[in-house]
């Protein structure tokens, strides 16, 4: 059954992010970051200098090895 | 945080969501710092038990206080069924968990408009779309809206536009 709630205010998004910080050990914190970073490197939309892409990019230049 | 493991757990149970927020940005246009990942399910009781179900599976926890604060598998099925948003921590990274949006009204229609898209390692996952990510952040208060997302939100849907 489809139920109608209204969007969090600022306020309980506030409440619920402190509580989250409270409760966060900061070595998982750090170790979740560290993790975080290493993940988003290496999903396409982030990965730029690849070999594959400096290829493309030197075919779509015109530039001769 | 590993973002496979969080998007392949809500897959799993089969619940109804949209990847929204900041990873949702990342994933689709630009790197951006983020360590949470925000889901906007769809608010029925039947996807909020499923959610509650997923979110026990990836080792969630969660509290009504800091005192109360445990893990959600030992909760009774009907906690998500308490408030609009729930931030929670879980060993796979940060949770936030939405049964409604500011600037969208209709999970549904929002649905029809997502993507489909999957990260590198394959995980599918469903993307809130440009329209509705730049209805979010118009809808803020101008003080919070994220300028450099809106800009580049506006030049994927005008690029769209002129190409097709």
């Amino acid at each position: 059954m489809q139920t109608m709630v209204d969007p969090p205010d600022a306020e309980l998004i506030r409440r619920e992010e402190e509580k989250r910080e409270a409760r966060w050990d900061p070595a998982e914190r750090w170790r979740v970051f560290q993790e975080t970073i290493t993940w988003m490197e290496s999903q396409a939309t982030v990965r730029r200098n690849t070999p594959q892409r400096c290829i493309e990019l030197e075919r779509a230049l015109g530039v001769r090895s | 945080m590993n973002v496979d493991t969080l998007l392949d757990g809500f897959n799993r149970h089969e619940v109804a969501y949209l990847l929204i927020g900041g990873m949702n940005f990342a994933m689709r246009h630009a790197p951006i710092l983020t360590y949470d990942v925000d889901f906007w399910i769809e608010d029925t009781t039947e996807n909020r038990r499923r959610c509650e179900r997923a979110l026990a599976s990836l080792q969630a926890e969660w509290g009504r206080s800091e005192e109360d604060w445990q893990p959600v598998y030992d909760r009774p099925p009907g906690w998500l069924d308490r408030q609009s948003v729930f931030c929670l921590t879980s060993p796979h990274g940060p949770i936030d968990v939405f049964r409604a949006v500011e600037g969208l009204t209709s999970w549904k229609e929002s649905r029809q408009r997502a993507q489909r898209c999957s990260t590198t390692a394959g995980t599918p996952f469903v993307s809130l779309s440009d329209e509705d990510m730049l209805r979010c952040q118009l809808a803020l208060p101008e003080s919070k809206q994220k300028r450099d997302r809106i800009e580049a939100l506006r030049r994927s849907l005008e690029d769209r536009a002129n190409h097709g």
